[in-house]
């Protein structure tokens, strides 16, 4: 791309073309109306000298042919691209033919001479403004002689010649001094004009630049949608997998701790105790698998993104003494366990999703059941102005600081020891933090070794008349509005590229 | 036809559409054992509907949702589409549980859903539930 520059020879030959153009213009007016003037000047001068008895009548027929051909040989070649050669040889014709008209009509303080002046400014006009001094002296030699063969060149003549000489001197001179000023202006306008093609230029550049980043876009735009869709497939291919493996193991399941519930209930007939016990045994341990495989599929989901919450004002009440009640079949066997419940007076209006928070519930006291052997596990609620606190407390080994952050990520058991005694996917806690983070609420744990642990999950609290504070649809990235902004930011800073080159030239863009 | 909404588990008309057959034993039996008298169980959509012209009403449709030939869903238009059912429940009784799975039994008008393994302390109650025009959505 060319800097812009200072004038240069470029500049140079563009205004030259302009001069020579209006020099031709100037040329091909000017030459027809003088060249008409003097012939019928010099015809109608012939015909009063032919009246007046046909003495010197050549000098008159000499001026007119003079005139006629020197007007019609500088206009043709103006016409034909030589307009200096052309006006040069028009002034000169008519520079020749004032001479003649001199050396027959001069007298002392004649007003003739002055007629050099009209032929000097039309050469500065036609011819340039230098060629006008050679007109000048080309003239006033003429003039001198011309004013030698009328026979009157005395010395108070010559002086009284020197006023018109003088005159069309200063006249060449004032010639050359405008021309000089107008081409500055020819000039300066033509670096402007090139300045202004090169912004034009460098625009084109640009806005090529804008349509080839364009294209990459859209083509990179196709690109990702391909890899969306092959994604899409992907997670539909998943989805129809964990589909399938949920239902091939609940199917079975469902057989499994149902027939041994009806067995132990008597449904087949009496059973003694062990087998009452055994069938106990199979039905909880069915039930435990049941737990780890909706663990499974719950993480699956929310790592894919499908994982949804259905919002509904609820009963948090009901949910907690659900959840208790299932905290009781956990600890059948540990009698040194205490159960603690402090309920508010008035329970607040939640808009949950009651399954879900029963589960976190669930999964809260069913840590604590776990993990406590002696003492109490107690489930306080308390209510505030905007949420609601539950706190799970138990009195069990408890979480050292240092896992406090630890326990609720995916795949992690604080104790390796304790891990390998009692069986769990190590999902429970991040599913919680997940379903209460989803509720736009807030679960954190303060405990330590041998002190026991309390968690503490907030909830937002509605009003009747709110607006449900999350979405009721899965949380999913959409990999198209991403590109989306990516092609909006690049749109930006082009629009802002062209802003910039448009205040360069202080033009609107949209005006190019 | 008499509503059903006030129906106790005992008086209540209801079949269960299974094909597999522990699933079915596993429904009659519960059900049997929570009292129920009237509880039935036919291995498709085309045989319960039969079957289910010569009882005197029907309450309640337990209708597995994946089956061989035509579908819980399919079963769902059938019976909706038919007058003699217009106060019957119809429940789906599936292992089908992924949210996915639920979300279309609401959408196509199912009046509950209820997961497999099902769950003995709580299926009868369920049941009840349902009767007594109480929405039941247990997928877990």
């Amino acid at each position: 791309m060319a800097q812009p520059t200072s004038p240069t020879y470029n500049d140079h030959i563009m205004s030259q073309t302009y001069a020579n153009e209006l020099r031709a213009d100037s040329g091909a007016i000017i030459i027809p109306i003088v060249t008409g003037t003097v012939v019928f000047l010099s015809m109608l001068t012939l015909v009063l000298v032919f009246f007046d008895g046909l003495a010197n009548m050549w000098p008159y027929l000499a001026i007119a042919v003079l005139s006629a051909i020197s007007g019609r040989s500088g206009y043709k070649l103006t016409r034909q691209g030589e307009q200096y050669w052309g006006s040069t040889l028009f002034v000169v014709g008519h520079v020749l033919a004032l001479g003649l008209l001199l050396s027959q009509l001069w007298q002392p303080g004649s007003p003739l001479p002055y007629l050099g002046g009209i032929l000097i400014i039309i050469t500065s006009m036609t011819a340039g403004p230098r060629t006008s001094f050679f007109i000048w002296g080309l003239s006033s030699l003429l003039t001198i002689v011309a004013v030698g063969i009328t026979g009157q060149l005395t010395a108070n003549n010559f002086l009284g010649l020197m006023v018109p000489i003088g005159v069309n001197l200063l006249l060449a001179t004032a010639a050359l001094l405008s021309a000089m000023e107008w081409q500055t202006a020819v000039d300066s306008v033509s670096l402007l004009h090139r300045r202004a093609q090169q912004r034009r230029d460098e625009l084109f550049l640009i806005q090529e630049e804008v349509t080839l980043a364009n294209k990459k876009l859209q083509s990179l735009n196709k690109e990702l949608d391909a890899a969306r869709q092959a994604a899409e497939n992907e997670r539909d291919l998943r989805t129809r997998f964990m589909h399938n493996v949920s239902h091939e193991l609940r199917t079975p399941l469902n057989a499994i701790v149902n027939f041994a519930h009806i067995m132990r209930e008597g449904g087949c007939g009496p059973v003694t105790g062990r087998q009452h016990d055994y069938l106990g045994r199979i039905e909880s341990s069915g039930w435990h698998l049941l737990g780890v495989l909706n663990d499974l599929l719950d993480m699956a989901q929310i790592q894919s993104g499908e994982f949804k919450l259905f919002l509904e004002p609820s009963n948090l009440h009901a949910i907690c003494e659900e959840a208790m009640t299932s905290l009781r079949g956990l600890i059948l066997d540990k009698e040194d366990v205490e159960l603690i419940r402090e309920y508010p007076s008035e329970w607040p209006t939640v808009y949950i999703d009651e399954m879900r928070i029963k589960q976190a519930l669930i999964n809260m006291l069913g840590n604590s059941a776990k993990y406590t052997e002696v003492g109490h596990i107690a489930l306080r609620v308390r209510p505030y102005p905007d949420e609601v606190e539950i706190i799970i407390e138990d009195t069990g080994v408890g979480i050292s600081p240092e896992y406090h952050d630890v326990i609720f990520q995916e795949f992690r058991q604080v104790d390796e020891k304790a891990a390998r005694r009692r069986v769990g996917t190590g999902l429970g806690l991040p599913i919680t933090r997940h379903l209460i983070e989803r509720h736009q609420g807030h679960i954190t744990v303060d405990s330590d070794v041998g002190k026991g642990t309390r968690f503490i999950i907030c909830l937002p609290v509605l009003d009747n008349g709110d607006v449900p504070p999350v979405e009721e649809t899965a949380v999913e990235s959409d990999p198209n509005s991403a590109v989306e902004l990516e092609a909006n930011a690049a749109n930006g800073k082009m629009e802002a590229v062209m802003g910039k080159v448009a205040n360069q030239m202080s033009l609107p863009v949209n005006a190019l | 036809m008499t509503a059903s909404a006030s129906t106790s588990l005992q008086d209540a008309y209801i079949i269960i559409v299974e094909d597999d057959t522990n699933a079915q034993l596993v429904a009659l039996d519960l059900l049997r054992m929570s009292g129920a008298r009237n509880c039935f169980a036919r291995k498709s959509a085309a045989s319960a509907l039969v079957f289910a012209q010569s009882l005197p009403r029907l309450d309640l449709f337990l209708v597995d949702i994946n089956m061989p030939g035509q579908s819980g869903y399919d079963m769902l238009t059938l019976i909706r589409q038919n007058g003699r059912y217009q106060n019957s429940k119809v429940v789906a009784v599936t292992a089908a549980t992924l949210q996915a799975d639920v979300d279309k039994a609401r959408a196509r008008g199912f009046d509950g859903f209820i997961s497999k393994p099902l769950k003995m302390g709580e299926f009868a109650r369920q049941v009840q539930d349902i009767l007594d025009d109480k929405s039941v959505w247990d997928w877990r």
